[in-house]
């Protein structure tokens, strides 16, 4: 009799504990009241994640007739495609969430995201006016990305172009880089040359012409040398070309021989970005979503402006381009309403405005809109309502490609993940800190990178 | 030669006495350095000179953390998982410690083996399992991977209390039995008492190992709200250290250790003696 | 009457034992239960896992590949390095029992203030091991770090790379877990020694044997049970080294040379998603400890010594 008691007690406290903590469930997609509830899931850094908070309440209010309310989940980066797998292996996935164009054919192939094209047909909305190259990486025909049914509609898209320290520019008296002429490899190495020195006269190098960081800035020495990290149908790891090889030596050289920037130890103890926000390094890189950042004199009190980074054999700047969309759940108990949503964050036009920083002056992202993006977001920042250096069009050259310069994806982007990737990017850092020379490494390194993206595959097939 | 031989002892004490005392020194350094550097400004911990004190002294990184809405948070939620967890497993922990060291039942060796076998299992081994589970029972939103497993008990615990009870005569569960006794309440008014300097180290140390865990609420906790502290301190540091503002994240560091080292201070007499049985008896 | 009042006795008999048995039962069955949810089950749902090529997406008994698994692991050059990484850092094991050995014995004197030592020698054990591995990864930052600002200071030239090269990470991870772990040999150590009768040394000292006879003959192998007892420890948690790494080397070192097997089983499982191959080497790396630890246990009447 007692003993049941106890065995009682156990569990009610065990259950209590449990239904405490996890609230008690209220039915799947609505709210106690009986309007939609809507859960979505993004990563956002601190300066988005104000902004989006925002539009999201804003288009509640605007709804709030059927929808009763919006939970939004916000991660980071690095966290996101852990945690959405986790509620993908749970079958507990949100409304609405990110799927990069890498991950479409996984996601429509597991039956996880809904087709967006019969809905945009039946509201009338039409994706004209959206960047296509963008919008095309979202489509799916049951083989391939590229086209056919639409899967996704763009958060944004972004570019990582170059960006230079005027400051330093103008203590060593050269003349700044032309924004429509990119340096060749020598004229940068000459420039870089002349913007390395050791400002305090303790015998060390204290300001160097560049700061690298690997995985962002070994790509567009790659794609300028008309090299690439895979074959055309990405299958085959295509890094033991001459091209490419050469393009690593000349990446390489920089630090070994040229000496310009930071060495592989020095990286060690402060990173290039701390380095670039320091005034330590002339040239940095700079992607869309940081402009808002560097603009801002707490975090960079120095005048700076955007370039081409130089060029290879080619004689073609390039850089990659990224973009992430948002997608609906193929669970969703309310995709309309969903689908109503995505569309509103990502077409609306006032939308648009707030996240360039038309209205808000901070930009994290180009407007999605082709004519607003060229027309209102350009003016916005010749008349100085947005702060934005001054060469702009360089992010918009790159983008839509031009005869000097050109913007691409990543290939990890049509890969199903980017382990093979990574395995080149853990151990790069041998050739340039000295210790292997190209040849070596390449040889190591490439069937270790062919094994892994069979594999990775075969994991899809 | 009595003299002469004391007279070397106390040569030999002193030499002894003070080479403990630079290796103690060496021990604590880099935490001494961690709480000087929280004082620090930005520029000082980035200069190529050597400074171990802060100048000028800058107290400002201590409540810019506790300002963080996350650290609070995740002082909050870390405290959710102990006090259940606490209450609860340190409840079925001495139960069945009674029972394993008092009661006579069948398989009762087999089943204790069977739990000691347990510290052995890698938690490696278990985390993608455990992993799924919590994920199918859509737990990764809130604490409870954490809590529940900690309700039934901990092994460790167990062993321990069971070791302790060992020195109690078992006739005094005869002698309750006659009395009239249930076996509930054998445990709960005579060998609960008797074990409760014996429990509360062991809750000390569970608290502990609470409070420092990292890796089960890296893996298990997808939702930001539900983070625990040393997940906080750990975000902490790979987002601040963007902008080097290494004084805040050692502030933050030096916060998230001040509680198991002043509970350490007050208990150590315990804590000390007990882990050092664990060795000795174990 | 006397056959009848004998029989309820003897019945009540078995029945108080037969209630015993519940009752012991019912008290154990918390953490039998917790035994059963959270690692028996498990523990086969992880060797099930690990003979399909689940990616936690798809479905996990669709994707069965037998051994292949486990047949790719033994030509994973990867997973041989992180292997082989891990060993490399159980070095640290007999560095803090020799240390913590001297340290107990110089402690097990009759000096004043020996307690607050003790004290010092201990807080590392207790701090929050993310904590301190944040504050150790900027003692060995390689510019501005505690580390090399003394070797600067002291020698006038640069120290070496601490997390950055292939070989010295290894150093830097050995130095952190010993500095992390001394205390708790110090303090088992010193239990085992003050269980030592003085006589032993008194008597050994009378037929004429020296510091150094006494350390080697009478202490080494009277503290054996509690050095066995760190072995044991030591390995356990020797092949689970994994927050530290993370912490303080996030990218597991330039080449992998600071990953260990569960970094690496981490990033396959959880980064990856192949999470039949992650279980694959968790499941091996569980028998490994697991061989490992019975040998131990076999070999132990070879050298563990008991006081009587």
């Amino acid at each position: 009799m007692k003993l049941k008691k106890v065995v009682a007690l156990f569990l009610a406290v065990t259950m209590l504990g449990g239904v405490l903590l996890t609230g008690c469930g209220s039915k799947e997609g609505q709210t106690a009241d009986g309007k939609k509830s809507l859960d979505v899931f993004l990563y956002l850094n601190d300066h988005e994640s104000e902004i989006y908070k925002n539009m999201i309440d804003k288009f509640q209010q605007e709804h709030a007739d059927t929808i009763g309310e919006i939970n939004l989940q916000i991660t980071t980066q690095e966290e996101y495609l852990t945690t959405l797998t986790g509620m993908m292996t749970a079958g507990s996935l949100p409304d609405v969430f990110y799927v990069g164009p890498e991950s479409v054919k996984q996601f429509v192939d597991n039956g996880y995201i809904e087709d967006l094209t019969p809905y945009l047909e039946e509201k009338g909305i039409s994706t004209d006016g959206l960047m296509q190259d963008v919008l095309n990486s979202y489509r799916y025909d049951g083989t391939a990305t590229g086209s056919g049914d639409l899967y996704a509609l763009p958060k944004d898209s972004s570019v990582f172009a170059y960006a230079y320290n005027k400051d330093l520019f103008d203590e060593a008296g050269l003349e700044y880089p032309d924004p429509e002429d990119p340096y060749t490899y020598d004229e940068f190495v000459e420039v870089c040359k002349k913007l390395t020195k050791d400002t305090d006269g303790d015998g060390e190098i204290d300001q160097w012409g560049a700061g690298f960081a690997n995985a962002f800035m070994l790509y567009q020495f790659v794609w300028s040398n008309g090299a690439s990290f895979l074959s055309d149908d990405y299958k085959t790891v295509t890094i033991d070309t001459p091209e490419f090889k050469e393009a690593l030596q000349k990446y390489v050289d920089l630090t070994l021989v040229h000496k310009v920037t930071p060495t592989v130890e020095q990286d060690a103890s402060l990173g290039v970005y701390q380095r670039w926000l320091a005034g330590q390094e002339a040239f940095y890189a700079c992607g869309t979503w940081d402009v808002a950042a560097f603009m801002d004199p707490e975090t960079f009190p120095y005048n700076w402006d955007l370039c081409l980074f130089p060029t290879l054999s080619t004689g073609k700047s390039m850089t990659y381009l990224g973009t992430v969309g948002y997608c609906v759940s193929a669970d969703s108990e309310n995709k309309e309403e969903a689908v109503d949503l995505i569309n509103y964050l990502s077409t609306d036009a006032d939308g648009q405005r707030e996240v360039s920083g038309i209205t808000t002056g901070n930009s994290i992202q180009i407007p999605n809109i082709v004519e607003l993006a060229e027309g209102e977001f350009l003016d916005a920042i010749a008349d100085g309502t947005v702060k934005y250096p001054s060469n702009a069009n360089v992010i918009f050259n790159y983008m839509n490609g031009t005869d000097f310069c050109g913007g691409r994806f990543m290939e990890s982007t049509y890969t199903p993940n980017a382990e093979w990737i990574n395995l080149f990017f853990e151990s790069v850092d041998k050739v340039k800190n000295g210790s292997t020379s190209v040849d070596d490494f390449i040889a190591e390194i490439a069937p270790q990178m062919q094994a892994s993206l069979d594999e990775a595959w075969d994991s899809v097939s | 030669m009595t003299l002469q031989r004391n007279k070397k002892t106390k040569l030999v004490d002193t030499i002894v006495l003070i080479l403990l005392i630079l290796g103690a020194v060496a021990m604590v350094f880099p935490l001494v350095y961690m709480v000087f550097s929280s004082f620090m400004t930005k520029n000082q911990i980035l200069s190529a000179e050597f400074s171990i004190i802060p100048d000028p002294w800058k107290f400002g990184k201590y409540t810019e953390v506790l300002q963080r809405p996350e650290f609070l948070r995740g002082v909050r939620n870390t405290l959710m998982v102990a006090i259940p967890v606490l209450v609860v497993g340190g409840f079925t922990s001495s139960l069945a410690a009674f029972s394993f060291s008092k009661l006579q039942f069948k398989g009762k060796n087999g089943i204790f083996l069977g739990l000691l076998a347990t510290m052995m299992i890698p938690f490696a081994v278990v985390m993608i399992p455990q992993y799924v589970m919590f994920t199918k029972m859509q737990w990764t939103n809130s604490l409870l991977p954490l809590i529940i497993p900690g309700l039934f008990g901990n092994v460790g615990v167990i062993f321990f209390l069971r070791q302790n009870l060992t020195s109690i005569p078992s006739t005094l569960v005869e002698a309750a039995k006659i009395d009239g006794c249930g076996y509930f309440r054998i445990y709960y008014q005579i060998f609960l008492p008797l074990m409760k300097g014996a429990l509360m180290t062991q809750l000390i140390l569970w608290f502990m190992g609470i409070w420092n865990d990292y890796l089960a609420p890296t893996i298990f906790i997808q939702d930001d709200e539900w983070f625990t502290l040393q997940v906080v301190i750990r975000s902490f540091n790979s987002y601040y250290a963007v902008n080097s503002d290494y004084p805040l994240i050692m502030a933050a560091s030096v916060l998230s250790i001040l509680p198991t080292l002043l509970l350490f201070f007050f208990f150590q007499r315990y804590i000390i003696e007990s882990v050092a049985i664990s060795g000795v008896k174990g | 009457m006397n056959v009848s009042e004998v029989r309820p006795v003897k019945k009540k008999m078995s029945k108080a034992a037969l209630t015993e048995h519940r009752w012991g039962l019912a008290f154990v069955a918390p953490p039998f239960i917790g035994f059963l949810l959270f690692m028996a089950f498990p523990i086969v749902f992880a060797f099930v896992a690990s003979l399909t090529k689940w990616n936690g997406m798809n479905d996990m008994l669709d994707q069965f590949c037998g051994l292949q698994n486990y047949v790719k692991l033994m030509g994973d050059e990867k997973f041989w390095k992180v292997l082989g990484n891990t060993v490399i850092y159980m070095l640290g094991i007999p560095i803090g029992m020799i240390l913590g050995l001297v340290i107990a014995v110089g402690m097990n004197r009759k000096i004043r203030g020996i307690k607050v030592l003790r004290t010092l020698y201990y807080i590392p054990v207790v701090s929050s091991l993310v904590a301190v591995a944040i504050l150790w990864m900027w003692v060995f930052n390689y510019d501005y770090g505690l580390l090399n600002s003394i070797i600067k200071f002291l020698t006038g030239s640069h120290g070496p790379n601490w997390l950055g090269d292939e070989t010295w990470v290894k150093v830097s991870m050995i130095i952190f877990m010993v500095w992390k772990g001394l205390g708790t040999s110090i303090i088992l150590y010193l239990a085992g020694l003050q269980g030592i009768p003085r006589d032993y040394y008194e008597a050994a000292t009378i037929d004429g044997a020296n510091g150094w006879n006494l350390f080697r003959h009478i202490t080494v192998p009277l503290v054996s049970p509690v050095t066995f007892y760190l072995l044991i420890t030591g390995l356990i948690g020797g092949f689970q080294v994994f927050v530290e790494v993370l912490v303080m080397v996030p990218s597991g070192g330039l080449d992998y040379s600071a990953a260990t097997v569960v970094f690496y089983l981490y990033e396959k499982a959880f980064t990856s998603r192949q999470m039949g191959y992650g279980s694959a080497m968790a499941f091996l790396l569980s028998l490994i400890i697991f061989v490992i630890t019975a040998i131990n246990f076999r070999a132990q009447d070879k050298w563990v010594k008991t006081m009587d």
